[in-house]
This record gives C-alpha cells, sequence and structure tokens, in this order.
C-alpha cells in the first residue's frame, strides 16, 4: 500500500481547492453576461444618455472589446481582488465588501462556536440516554429550534427587547461610539439568534451520530476490557461521533455567511448579507457580483479546512 | 471453576419477547476449552455477552446463576463486575469485522486494558503490548498501525492480544475464526489454543464451525434454539453423538473425499419469538416421537459426562 504523507494530502488538497476558485470566478464572469440589461445604462440611469455618451462609456470599461478579451482582464482584474466599482456606492466593490465581510464574521464565529459546543454537548448528553425522556425533550427541543425561521425568531427577540427597553435591536455600534461594550450590546439578540436556530441541527447531528457509534462493535470491545463511562464516551465514542461533524460544521461554516442575510437584514447587521439584500435593491451587480464570489470563497475555503482537519484526526483518510 | 445454572435471558423486541437463552446449565472445569456450537439465533452469543455482563439494554437475564470460583457474577455490584471485564474474563471477538477502534493505533488499544486495571503506566502498558503482540505474531511495523491497515487476520491477532494482555482466568472467543480465509482461520486456531494451553486459560470458543471448534475445543456444547441439546467430551459428541441435532450437525459437513452427499437439515430454525413446546428441534427431526411435544428437558442420557437432551436417542 502506497502510503501519502499528511502533507501532500495537504497539497492534493489546496490544489484542488485553487482550481475549483478558478472555476467559480469564471462562472461569475459569464453569470453576469447572460442576465438581462445593459450595464451602461444600468450604471447611469438617465434617459438623456446619447448613443456617442453611451459608446465612449463603454470604451472606457471596456465593454466594446471582444468577450474573450474582457474575461481575460476579468480573470486578471479577479487576481488583484478588484471586482469593479459599485453601481450604487460608485466606489470600488472590494473596499464595500471587505469591512462588510469582517462586520459579519464578528458576528458568525462565535455564533458557530458557540453553537456548535453547545450542540456537541447536548447531542451526547442526550445520546448517551438514548430513548430516555431526558433524550426526548433535548431532541424535541432541538428540532423546534431548528425549525424556526431566523427572522421570525429575530422578529420576536426585536419585540420582546423592545418591550424591556435598553437593549439595542439595529445596527452594529452606535452612533460614534466605537468601545467592545457597545458592540457586545448590539450582538447580543442577532448572536442569540443564530445560536438557537443553528445549535438545533448540530445537536441533532452530534446525538444521532454518537447513537450510531455506541452501537459499533468496537464499543462492546471497550465494554469488554473493563471500561468505565467516561472512557467509553470520551476516548471511543466522541471521537469517532465526531467525523461526521466535521463535514457539517464546515458545510455550515460556508453556508453561514449567506444564512446570515436573514438575521443581518432584521437586525441591519452591516455584513454580506444585509450588503446582498441590499444591492438586490439597487440592481447593484459589480457588488452582487463581488458578494458572491466572497460567499463562494467562504465555502471552498471551509471545505478545504474540513478536509484538513479530517486528514489530522481520522487516519483512514491520510493513508489512501 | 465456571458453573452455569438454570441461565434463562430474554430479548424485549419490538415484536415480543425473543427468548434467546432458557434454563441453561453448563460447567467449565479450569483450564479446558469448551466449545459452544450452534447456529445463528441458538444464543451462543448471548451467553457470551451474558458472563461478561454487557448484554444490549433490551435484554434481561430472567434467571440462573454464573459462578466464577464459587463466586455468582450475577450478584457483583456494577463497579466490580467491571473490574473484572477484561482482568479475570477476557473477550475475543469477530476482529475481521469492526471490533477495533478505527482512530486508536494497535498498540494504544492492546495496552489499553492494563491501563484501565491499573496495571500499569502508559511507559510499561506500551512495552508489554508490543510484547504480547510480538507473541500472537504481529511484526513491530503493524504496532503502530491503525486498524484499516491490517489485514483481516492481523486485526484478529490483535484482538487476541488484546484479551490476554491481563492475564485472564477465563476467555470467551465469540466467533474468532469468522470472516476469514481458511489458512488464516487455522493459524488464529492455532493461536488461541497455544495462548491458552501457555497461560492456564479456561476458554469458551463459539462457532458455528463444528469441525473447527473439534480441533481445539476438549468438550462440546451444542446449542439449538436457547436450549442445551447435548454435551461431552469432543471424542463422545463427534463420534458417538446421542442427539438428533448433532448427527444432522456432522453430516452436514462436507469430507476431503467429495464422494459423500452433503444432507444438509431441513426446515428453518425455531424462532426466538415463537418456541413451541416439547423439543424445539421435533419438526425438524427424523426420529420424531409423539412424546417429544411434551418433553420437558429433563436429562435422557447420560453416561459419565456426556449428556444429551433427547428422548429418543436410543434409534441413533
Amino acid at each position: 500500500m502506497a502510503t501519502l504523507t499528511f502533507s501532500s494530502y495537504i497539497a492534493k488538497r489546496i490544489a484542488l481547492t485553487v482550481v475549483s476558485i478558478f472555476i467559480i470566478i469564471s462562472f461569475n464572469f459569464f453569470l453576469f453576461r447572460v442576465l438581462p440589461g445593459n450595464p451602461i445604462t444600468l450604471l447611469y440611469r438617465s434617459p438623456r444618455l446619447t448613443l456617442n455618451q453611451e459608446k465612449s462609456l463603454a470604451i472606457q470599461f471596456g465593454l466594446n472589446k471582444p468577450e474573450w478579451e474582457q474575461y481575460l482582464l476579468y480573470i486578471r482584474n479577479a487576481l488583484e481582488g478588484n471586482f469593479g466599482i459599485s453601481f450604487y456606492y460608485k466606489v470600488s466593490v472590494t473596499s464595500e465588501l471587505i469591512p462588510a465581510l469582517e462586520n459579519s464574521l464578528v458576528l458568525l464565529i462565535p455564533a458557530t462556536i458557540i453553537s456548535v459546543l453547545l450542540g456537541i454537548f447536548t447531542g451526547v448528553f442526550s445520546a448517551w440516554r438514548e430513548n430516555s425522556k431526558t433524550d426526548v425533550a433535548v431532541l424535541q427541543t432541538a428540532m423546534a429550534f431548528y425549525a424556526m425561521p431566523t427572522f421570525w425568531l429575530g422578529g420576536i427577540f426585536i419585540l420582546l427587547a423592545i418591550y424591556i427597553g435598553g437593549i439595542p435591536v439595529a445596527g452594529e455600534y452606535s452612533v460614534g461610539s466605537t468601545s467592545i461594550l457597545n458592540l457586545l450590546e448590539h450582538m447580543a439578540l442577532p448572536l442569540l439568534t443564530l445560536v438557537l436556530v443553528y445549535y438545533g441541527q448540530f445537536t441533532i447531528m452530534m446525538r444521532n451520530s454518537l447513537r450510531d457509534v455506541l452501537s459499533e462493535d468496537y464499543i462492546v470491545t471497550a465494554y469488554a476490557k473493563g471500561a468505565d463511562s467516561r472512557r467509553i464516551l470520551y476516548t471511543h465514542a466522541v471521537p469517532n461521533a465526531m467525523l461526521p461533524m466535521i463535514s457539517l460544521i464546515a458545510i455550515n461554516l460556508g453556508l453561514m455567511v449567506t444564512g446570515a442575510i436573514l438575521v443581518e437584514t432584521v437586525f441591519s447587521w452591516p455584513g454580506i448579507g444585509y450588503m446582498i439584500y441590499e444591492a438586490i435593491g439597487h440592481l447593484d451587480y459589480p457588488m452582487l457580483q463581488g458578494a458572491f464570489i466572497i460567499v463562494t470563497f467562504s465555502v471552498v475555503l471551509a471545505n478545504l479546512l474540513a478536509d484538513m482537519i479530517y486528514g489530522m484526526v481520522d487516519p483512514r483518510i491520510r493513508y489512501k | 471453576m465456571l458453573n452455569i445454572s438454570n441461565l434463562s435471558v430474554s430479548y424485549s423486541t419490538d415484536s415480543g419477547i425473543a427468548n434467546a437463552i432458557t434454563d441453561l446449565s453448563l460447567d467449565v472445569n479450569e483450564g479446558e476449552t469448551m466449545g459452544l456450537v450452534g447456529e445463528s439465533g441458538s444464543g451462543k452469543s448471548t451467553l457470551g455477552l451474558a458472563l461478561m455482563r454487557i448484554l444490549p439494554k433490551n435484554a434481561r437475564i430472567v434467571s440462573g446463576s454464573m459462578m466464577v470460583y464459587g463466586k455468582d457474577l450475577m450478584s457483583l455490584s456494577r463497579g466490580k463486575m467491571r473490574r473484572m471485564r477484561g482482568e479475570t474474563i477476557s473477550m475475543v471477538f469477530q476482529g475481521a469485522m469492526n471490533s477495533l477502534n478505527p482512530l486508536m493505533t494497535v498498540e494504544k488499544q492492546v495496552s489499553e486494558p492494563l491501563l484501565i486495571h491499573g496495571k500499569a503506566n502508559m511507559r510499561e502498558a506500551l512495552a508489554t503490548a508490543h510484547d504480547i503482540l510480538g507473541k500472537v505474531g504481529l511484526k513491530s511495523s503493524a504496532w503502530k498501525q491503525y486498524p484499516h491497515q491490517l489485514s483481516g487476520g492481523m486485526k484478529q491477532r490483535a484482538v487476541i492480544a488484546m484479551a490476554i494482555i491481563t492475564n485472564p482466568k477465563i476467555l470467551i472467543a465469540d466467533e474468532p475464526t469468522t470472516g476469514l480465509d481458511v489458512v488464516t482461520q487455522m493459524a488464529i486456531v492455532r493461536l488461541l489454543k497455544e495462548t491458552q494451553r501457555e497461560m492456564n486459560i479456561t476458554m469458551i470458543f463459539i462457532s458455528h464451525d463444528l469441525p473447527v471448534v473439534a480441533k481445539i475445543a476438549d468438550r462440546i456444547s451444542i446449542m439449538y434454539g436457547g436450549r442445551l441439546m447435548e454435551s461431552g467430551t469432543t471424542n463422545d459428541v463427534i463420534r458417538n453423538p446421542r442427539h438428533p441435532y448433532t448427527s444432522k450437525l456432522l453430516a452436514s459437513v462436507p469430507d476431503i473425499s467429495g464422494n459423500q452427499i452433503i444432507s444438509g437439515i431441513p426446515g428453518e430454525p425455531v424462532s426466538a419469538l415463537r418456541l413451541p413446546a416439547g423439543c424445539l428441534f421435533r419438526e425438524r427431526c427424523e426420529i420424531a416421537l409423539k412424546e417429544c411435544a411434551s418433553y420437558n428437558y429433563d436429562v435422557s442420557f447420560e453416561e459419565k459426562d456426556h449428556r444429551a437432551y433427547c428422548i429418543n436417542s436410543g434409534a441413533l
């Protein structure tokens, strides 16, 4: 058996990631070419735009060049991180999207970490007491939260917050404030909404995965060795049950950026999701194009991360 | 040293109560190998799990006792029983299948019983594990490997090493050769036999494969439908079967000449969910009598150590 070392496994994954990113960027170019509408008229919504003005604008933006040349230019620009100028804000898309991405991550990373940890904890708790009343209660709660629409839960929290008073329900900071405390206050509700909605699926996944592992032969072997519950759970069962969790977490990490559109919109959180929502309203194609690329990048990178973690924890993947 | 008496085990399933073992009594002497033979569903694996008290949650030991050195395993507290598992009584499962944790190296898994029972620290445990792994025939290149990198036979050797590392008194081998090719099967049987002799272990060898059991066991017990059909020394049971089920099993084994017609046993095994009254085997039996329907499992044939539970055994 030819064994692949860990570094060559990683190198292979990175190469594949680069290929998929290239395909995504290319796809993004053609996607916006098949959309209806003329970018020039969209950019300058003026009925008084003369044909000559339109032509000179087309030359200015390189739209008079053949498609393949536009494509090459686009690729070059994309590699330089240049995704054009926003129709609406009239500044470079990147300069708007990068801060938005940062704002999203400030919200999403803690939300993911908390919901994953909470989900693992309650999932393990539930699986160990399979079919007991506790198990059923935990499972039903998790399902209920999982089924809740984000915007609905967010709306309920806003209502409650206004009723109670003193809890900010929109934005990232109060006007003029940049303090961490102010940020945390603003984060509380969107974070809570995200955590509650996401933790449910992690609980269900962890519980089912662990329940399957607990019926494996090697768990019976561990019992036969005289291992106590603690050792069975934490040395043998949980590490094996975590494997499918890694994929789920990674997929969610990527999708959360888009999934947060609703939460960010409801709470006016100035992240990527909110940007996408706004850009659709403004028909701001370059902004959407840039946002889509960031979203797909995050999915691809999250998958790369999952592959790396998989390679580290599962020996069966390392040596193929 | 191991006395099982009147043991009954049942499972509660969605379709009702399944009587896996009914009123089973069995004595195993110190240092001998008891071969436990039966087809799927005969309760032989349940017996192994019951002895370890690691039956699945839906199983219940209805009655009976299991004495080891005069101490009833049933009366032990959970903690005491746990400390006996893997120390006094060990179990070897089908290693070719899924008995090893896929995320742990072989040496780690093999050394684990020593750590669990506080017999060694990490370094000593690994050293002992290497020693045992060498003895069961695993080369040092395999010690740091993961289960999926090993062949079925190598995995089975690792599983055996894991079971004997604590010097157990009793070893239960549950179908240890299933899923292995014939050559490997024989190597594993030889290894178990040598180990058993060398360490003076009392072994219960569970298998559906009568010829394999005949090679390793000093005595054989035949189970059917959760009941004991016949037991005796290997020689007695093989040469002079006193139960029609045993003789049918023997007739189902092909011999090397190839001239003989393998007869097989007609009919289906009894279902543990609906055990018939009287002799369990009577519907598949060629020598069944009317009275078999009311047979109550009193010993009907007894000659020294050789017992059979058939009222018509004279007809064989």
